[in-house]
């Protein structure tokens, strides 16, 4: 967007050191709910953003650009052995520039293990409705009508319907969208309300200073302090650093950069004395099974997400449980997915638009022994992360495949195929307990993310978390993490509007300690 | 056995110009990506293959832009796949792959694809890069029915003054 108080690659060309009163890491749902809180209260506000300033005039609806700008790795983010893919945005807005607009509440389940586990006893649904609210009301959260749900998402209700499985309608955060089935890529007309068009704006008119291109080497800090945030200029096109820094002192510094890039800035800074940060990294893992229909499903248009299911949630205490969703099946995010190659790799993708594409997505870290991944550090100190396939999320795949073949099947798919490498063809509800004698885990089937939390966790106990209940750093006074990177568990639902809503709350504990200073 | 894999190891790949100047693979690497790419994505009509297309190209493009680690990795699993000795130890190939017949390029990538954690990695990895940048190509999407950006977004976007 054009503002004069946003500066970027084409004009940081020198080093420049930067006083504020809070320095804000990273443009994403924390971060920038955060930053339109604080530069209304009148505070000056520093914003250090690595990815570029694009906007809808950047959003082509071209998948190759939008992946190659728009998200972390160019799209190609992945844990080590590769076995599980990572959709993360990378770009002004963060995750919300990308995101498929889907909102949830925080669930009172997940409040509930926070606070009998973490201790984080202020966290009732009650306490934290008028936050919700707030959110909803700023980013237009409403529900999509399941009327003119897209075919794709219509295989869950007929599916659900037949199978006699809950479903609902899932709320968005936008307004006068076109329907075009494009959020994924940047929204083209901008009616997707992410922090691009509202906290974004609103901190920048309020005085905020936003540095794009400009990412967070490292937290310069003393015993109790972090004294300077040193950032350095990236090239947008070859991604390489300039060697141009921006230096900045503040009194407060906020990590707002997400799960993954959080712990790895922190890791780079040497700020694990208790060996947890990275640790309890929850990635929601996705499997997912392509349904083919004889009709057309043209899951490339319509928005992406507007029905769920969470009939298998709740699986019991020692089950993982997961939630159904559906994702938009554009040719470049369809043709990864797949694992075969050759002609059969092709004429699978010459049915791609009579294919819908049915999603698991595993509430990871809630089960008491799930530890999810670790974020450490390559040599270069870019992220590095390992996700082991645990013996309750290889049941949990097990019985994700056969619920998504099943929905297929009653939604009344011809076939369906899973994304096994060596997967069988499902072709009725009897051929379902082939499923039975395949494999699971990484590198058996695709697996992806696309929320990624945790690795910074919130808690009372400085021995098992790394900020405090009012998302302080338990030991370095004037660092706070205001991400999805503070959730002790992830959350069996999409991530953003607990995003929000936590960072609505930080905003009022930093307001506080901006007080005493 | 190892004094004649190491004599294997000497076979020249067959080499390929590329199309344009290369970003960051040199050009045995570039050849290499060339022969894995046709093999994951022939000719197979109306299907151009992924060299057509010159998708080794637009691979070395993608990848100048990743992070090191990435880039020393991705250059391994090319050095792998071609490398006779590790063709051997799965399938007693043992020429370099871009000098195998199609059918025996087929084979060893599909032991690749189904074979240990490690190989299934490097198969993903090539797999996967090769696929995004294929399935980008405007002709290709249009073979797989995919008309792109509906006509009504483009005439918002034109009014506005966006491509």
């Amino acid at each position: 967007m054009n503002h004069p108080n946003i500066f970027d690659y084409t004009q940081l060309k020198q080093t420049r050191d930067i006083s504020c009163t809070v320095c804000i890491i990273g443009s994403g749902a924390g971060g920038a709910t955060l930053a339109a809180q604080l530069t209304q209260k009148g505070h000056d506000v520093v914003m250090l953003e690595a990815g570029s300033n694009r906007y809808v005039k950047h959003f082509d609806m071209d998948e190759s650009t939008a992946f190659t700008n728009l998200y972390q790795e160019g799209g190609l983010r992945a844990t080590e052995d590769l076995s599980l893919s990572i959709l993360q945005g990378a770009t002004l807005g963060g995750s919300t520039t990308i995101n498929w607009t889907t909102c949830f509440r925080t669930p009172e389940r997940v409040l509930s293990i926070w606070r009998d586990r973490y201790g984080l006893t202020d966290f009732t649904e009650e306490y934290l409705k008028p936050y919700f609210e707030r959110i909803e009301k700023r980013l237009n959260i409403n529900p999509w009508p399941e009327v003119i749900a897209n075919e794709n998402n219509k295989v869950i209700v007929r599916g659900a319907k037949k199978l006699d499985w809950e479903y609902s309608v899932l709320r968005r955060n936008v307004k006068g969208c076109a329907n075009s089935g494009f959020c994924g890529m940047g929204c083209p007309v901008d009616a997707k309300q992410g922090m691009l068009l509202t906290t974004i704006p609103d901190a920048l008119n309020a005085g905020m200073r936003l540095f794009c291109n400009t990412q967070a080497l490292q937290l310069n800090t003393s015993s109790t302090r972090v004294e300077r945030v040193v950032g350095e200029v990236i090239d947008p096109t070859t991604k390489k650093k300039t060697g141009v820094r921006v230096n900045v002192n503040a009194k407060i510094v906020v990590s707002a950069c997400g799960a993954i890039n959080g712990p790895a800035l922190f890791l780079r800074s040497g700020l694990n004395e208790k060996n947890i940060v990275g640790k309890r990294t929850f990635l929601h893992p996705v499997i997912g099974v392509a349904a083919e229909f004889d009709s057309p499903i043209n899951g490339f248009y319509g928005a992406p997400q507007s029905i769920s299911s969470h009939q298998f949630i709740d699986r019991g205490p020692d089950k993982i449980g997961y939630f159904l969703e559906v994702a938009p099946t554009h040719p470049i995010l369809a043709s990864t997915a797949a694992s075969s190659f050759g002609k059969n790799q092709q004429l699978f993708m010459k049915r791609l638009s009579n294919l819908s594409f049915l999603i698991a997505i595993h509430a990871d870290g809630i089960h008491h022994k799930d530890e999810g991944g670790v974020v450490s550090l390559r040599p270069s100190g870019r992220p590095k992360i390992t996700y082991p396939t645990s013996p309750t999320l290889t049941e949990a795949f097990a019985h994700s495949h056969k619920s998504l073949a099943q929905l297929s099947i009653a939604a009344g798919a011809k076939r369906c195929h899973t994304m096994h490498v060596q997967g069988p063809v499902i072709q009725n509800q009897s051929d379902i307990s082939k499923l039975d004698t395949h494999e699971y885990g990484a590198l058996k089937h695709g697996v992806f993310s696309a929320h990624q939390m945790g690795g910074l966790p919130m808690g009372r106990d400085p021995n098992v978390s790394v900020v405090n209940p009012q998302f302080r750093h338990h030991t370095i006074e004037n660092l706070y993490v205001v991400d999805g990177s503070v959730f002790p568990t992830a959350l069996g639902v999409n991530p953003s509007q607990t995003i929000y809503t936590l960072s609505l709350l930080a905003s009022e504990h930093i307001e506080e300690k901006l007080q005493q200073i | 056995m190892t004094t004649s894999l190491l004599a294997l190891n000497l076979q020249e790949t067959k080499n390929i110009t590329p199309k344009a100047p290369l970003q960051l693979l040199n050009e045995k690497e570039y050849s290499i990506l060339v022969a894995v790419a046709d093999i994951l994505l022939p000719h197979n009509p109306p299907f151009p293959s992924a060299s057509q297309i010159d998708i080794a190209g637009k691979v070395d493009a993608v990848m100048a832009t990743a992070g090191p680690e990435q880039q020393e990795e991705f250059r391994l699993v090319l050095f792998l796949i071609e490398n006779p000795s590790v063709g051997a130890l799965l399938s007693l190939q043992l020429a370099p792959l871009s000098q195998l017949d199609k059918k025996e390029k087929n084979q060893r990538i599909e032991d690749w694809r189904t074979g240990i954690p490690q190989l299934r990695s490097a198969f993903k990895a090539l797999n996967g890069i090769c696929n995004g940048a294929y399935y980008a190509d405007k002709k290709v999407i249009q073979i797989i029915g995919y008309d792109g950006p509906p006509e009504a977004i483009i005439a918002i976007r034109k009014a506005q003054g966006y491509q």
